[in-house]
């Protein structure tokens, strides 16, 4: 299907702040925005970003919509643009899931798969190639000579992606807008200068409630909150080693802080768990196993047992814990902290077909923002909530 | 792969190890790599000529180390257009952009490469370095040059004129879009998708225009695709052999003999530097027929024949050997038997291999002179029938034109007229003293026999006994002493 090209004139109308709706009371003003509105408050929130993301757990909840959005927010700059393909999308199928359809501006440079350019309708300059291949062909960067439409495919492995970036921004561009594949969080892994935009859908066989749920548990990973300065600025010193380790005890005193080459749990693990340790620090993916067998055992020779410990890990795309590990760290005392916490500057959601643009804002919208504190938007319908 | 070996013998000689080291830096270089077979024995000249530029080419390297590094990077941009050119070649076929842009890429990577190969000793059919200039300034109207692609306007006057008048519609929708009324937006949107149809068939026009020029210059970008290769493939020889100081075979139909002096096996060298110690080059001299190695478990018989293989088939390849000199005939085929070969996919036995392979060597020694690796032949049978079947196979290999070399630890098999060499092992050494300075521990104990051997080679009478120091060996390295003495006793009796 072809998009439409360009943003077609919006009449909008405004939802009171204060108005109360089948005995909901809503704290948080919901307004319908013109569209010229909605490009200044997406503008605002990602203006000082230089990388962002689009990220979703479900398929279809809008990343490239979003995407859209935020790319026409930032007209009269040169954008970057390129997505992340399913891990290991070999296969046709996937290859075909993962191609998205973009409106870009004259002179915005893009990257995507060589099996793609010749799709869409942009007056095209291939700028450079990238030596990564996706099962569409190489990712090449190209230059939009005239506004127009674009397919996007770009690298399947994540690890690629700096490098497209670095790419595109040697070519100029000023801002990357990355669209990113279902599922795929770890895309929103904290780098400089960028933030993620979430996305919500309304599932059409579950309930704004669940879906609301579902999102709330993913956000709430992602933005777990930091660990205190002390234990951040002993793993710093730990991470500038030439080997640095995959675990670490970390002590009050740094000098008695132990660190280990695994995340292996053995007895002498737990016996290094004193009254004076502050947590212990995991490099890379947290697994339930890992739960398991840490509390699988006791620190005996503190008083308090595991209760005020912190298992600090390096961002909340690392954690693959499930509720009910999550519930025994929890009742145990466990405090679950991040390095980084991953910057989500928004969350958008995609109303149910045929709600959006009504009189009124999306029910899933209306839940959301009780329930998240960022600030949300349906940018087909023009509805908009400030953050808290 | 090199044909008449398995992937498992190549890694055992370490021909593998010295392959990964010659690192082609284009997909073109790279086949030639996958492609390497023994020279025909019959056209030494051949093999002569292809030593002759890698020497040629490798001098100048010594020299020009910032030249190399700058060609270096211009190869490492090549990318394949093998693919491209097959479209080329097809009647009627219209290029994509992405086809023109690599074909782009590759003519000015060749004129990049042209001034910085100019003053390269080149072999003189390789001297002509092919001119794609043209590709690039059909690719690239005006200036300057640069490596992106783009149908430009210039091509056509058509293009240039819907081009204009559809960027002026795109300035009309995105002024007009906040107050436009929506029948004249769609208007405009149709209209400017009619232009971008247009668009598109203007610049398919030109793509067909501009491949139709470059089929002009077919020929000399499959002939640039073939320099590439070449010139790739020669510089990654010349760069192996100075990374392992290697130096030219000698290669003549009247070298009557192997000679190999100071050779290294680079696989193993690079396995001991790791534990902190260095190889000790071997020296041997091989003449014609049957050549056997006798001597100490563990003295490196098997790292002479590995080696041996190796620098025969690296000759043979064409590339430089790992040695202070290296003389040999053509050879027609080189053949190696390892000490631990089992077919279990063909279901045989040890045993049974080894057969099969005897019988494919005899089979090569028929039909011309080579050089062949027996590593301890039969010794997975019965010590008796082994001991005659080695002697046996000895005095047949002795017939013909070839070099045989075999290690074995049987006592008399060693015939009149062959060449036997032992390793001097621990000949010479005092046992205890070496008794008392060696670590009870095991592990200590293997390293430390391995300093105090002695893995020269020694060319010996053809009927001296092979050392029996197994047992002491064995000592040495700890085996429990009631069952020495028992060994000892049964010695003895």
């Amino acid at each position: 299907m072809r998009p439409k090209l360009f943003y077609e004139p919006v009449r909008c109308s405004r939802a009171g702040p204060d108005e109360t709706r089948e005995g909901k009371s809503l704290v948080r003003c919901i307004e319908k925005l013109a569209a010229d509105k909605l490009r200044q408050c997406l503008g605002a929130l990602s203006g000082r970003f230089s990388l962002l993301t689009f990220i979703g757990a479900a398929q279809g909840s809008g990343k490239t919509t979003a995407l859209q959005a935020f790319l026409d927010a930032h007209a009269g700059e040169v954008p970057g643009v390129t997505s992340i393909g399913i891990d290991g999308a070999a296969l046709n199928g996937a290859a075909e899931r993962s191609r998205a359809v973009l409106e870009i501006p004259r002179g915005a440079i893009v990257a995507t798969a060589s099996g793609c350019i010749a799709h869409g309708d942009i007056t095209r300059e291939i700028l450079d190639d990238t030596g990564i291949h996706t099962p569409l062909g190489e990712v090449l960067i190209v230059k939009a000579r005239s506004a127009g439409w674009i397919e996007l495919a770009g690298p399947s492995v994540i690890a690629d992606l700096a490098h497209v970036c670095r790419r595109l921004e040697i070519h100029g561009a000023r801002r990357i807008l990355v669209d990113g594949a279902q599922g795929r969080l770890s895309l929103a892994a904290p780098t400089a200068g960028g933030a993620s935009v979430f996305t919500v859908r309304q599932e059409p066989t579950r309930s704004v409630e669940a879906c609301v749920g579902d999102a709330c548990r993913v956000l709430e990973r992602l933005m777990l909150p930091c660990a205190p300065a002390g234990i951040l600025e002993q793993i710093c010193r730990k991470r500038s080693l030439p080997e640095t380790p995959k675990m670490l005890v970390i002590d009050a005193d740094p000098g008695k802080s132990i660190a280990y080459k695994s995340i292996d749990i053995h007895p002498g693990l737990l016996d290094a768990i004193g009254n004076d340790t502050m947590g212990i620090w995991l490099r890379g993916a947290v697994m339930n196993e890992f739960v398991d067998r840490l509390l699988g055992g006791s620190p005996a020779a503190r008083r308090s047992a595991w209760t005020g410990l912190a298992l600090i890990i390096e961002d909340g795309t690392r954690l693959f814990l499930d509720e009910r590990r999550r519930e025994r760290l929890r009742s145990a005392g466990i405090d679950l902290r991040v390095e980084q916490t991953v910057p989500v500057i928004a969350v958008a959601v995609n109303p149910e077909p045929g709600r959006s643009g009504t009189a009124l804002p999306p029910a899933l919208l209306e839940a959301m923002a009780a329930a998240i504190p960022l600030p949300l938007m349906d940018v087909i319908g023009g509805w908009y909530a400030d953050g808290v | 792969m090199l044909t008449g070996f398995r992937r498992e013998q190549l890694d055992r000689i370490g021909f593998t190890h010295v392959m990964d080291r010659c690192e082609p830096l284009t997909p073109y270089g790279r086949d030639q790599k996958k492609g390497v077979v023994l020279y025909p024995a019959g056209d030494s000249a051949a093999l002569n000529r292809e030593l002759d530029a890698v020497g040629h080419l490798l001098d100048w390297c010594r020299t020009n180390s910032l030249r190399v590094e700058d060609i270096r990077l211009v190869l490492e941009r090549f990318k394949e257009i093998r693919g491209t050119l097959g479209r080329l070649s097809e009647d009627g076929r219209v290029l994509d952009e992405v086809d023109l842009f690599e074909l782009k890429n590759f003519a000015i990577n060749m004129e990049d490469m042209r001034p910085l190969v100019s003053t390269c000793p080149l072999p003189a059919s390789d001297i002509e370095i092919p001119d794609v200039s043209g590709v690039v300034l059909v690719l690239n109207p005006g200036l300057p040059v640069t490596r992106s692609f783009f149908v430009a306007d210039s091509y056509s006057e058509e293009l240039a004129s819907i081009r204009g008048r559809k960027q002026k519609i795109e300035r009309d929708i995105l002024h007009g879009a906040a107050g436009a009324v929506s029948d004249g937006m769609d208007s405009l949107m149709r209209l400017r998708r009619e232009l971008a149809a247009d668009e598109r068939t203007a610049e398919e026009n030109v793509r067909r225009t501009i491949t139709e020029r470059l089929c002009n210059s077919l020929a000399a970008l499959e002939a640039a695709v073939r320099f590439v290769g070449r010139f790739d493939f020669l510089l990654a020889k010349a760069l192996l052999a100075l990374a392992l100081n290697a130096t030219r075979p000698e290669i003549h139909e009247n070298n009557a003999g192997y000679v190999m002096e100071a050779a290294v096996n680079p696989m193993v060298a690079a396995e001991l530097e790791t534990r902190g110690r260095v190889f000790i080059p071997i020296s041997i001299e091989l003449s014609a027929g049957a050549n056997v190695i006798t001597g100490a478990n563990m003295g490196g018989k098997s790292v002479v024949l590995a080696t041996v293989t190796l620098l025969a088939a690296l000759a043979q390849c064409g590339f430089f050997v790992p040695a202070d000199r290296f003389a040999m005939p053509p050879l027609d085929y080189v053949f190696y038997l390892s000490d631990d070969l089992q077919s279990v996919q063909q279901g045989l036995s040890t045993f049974g291999a080894e057969v099969a392979e005897i019988e494919r060597l005899l089979g090569l020694m028929r039909h011309g002179r080579g050089l062949a690796a027996l590593d301890e032949f039969a010794r997975g049978t019965n010590p008796e029938e082994g001991e005659a079947l080695m002697r046996a196979l000895l005095e047949y290999v002795s017939r013909y034109n070839g070099f045989c070399l075999a290690s074995t630890h049987y006592g008399s098999v060693v015939g009149e007229g062959m060449t036997h060499f032992q390793v001097v092992g621990l000949k010479r050494a005092d046992f205890d003293e070496l008794r008392s300075r060696l670590d009870v521990q095991k592990e200590r104990s293997f390293d430390q026999l391995q300093e105090f051997m002695d893995y020269r080679l020694e060319r010996v009478d053809w009927n001296s006994p092979p050392p029996r120091d197994a047992v002491r060996v064995a000592e040495l390295l700890g085996l429990d002493r009631e069952l020495l003495e028992l060994a000892r006793a049964r010695l003895r009796g």
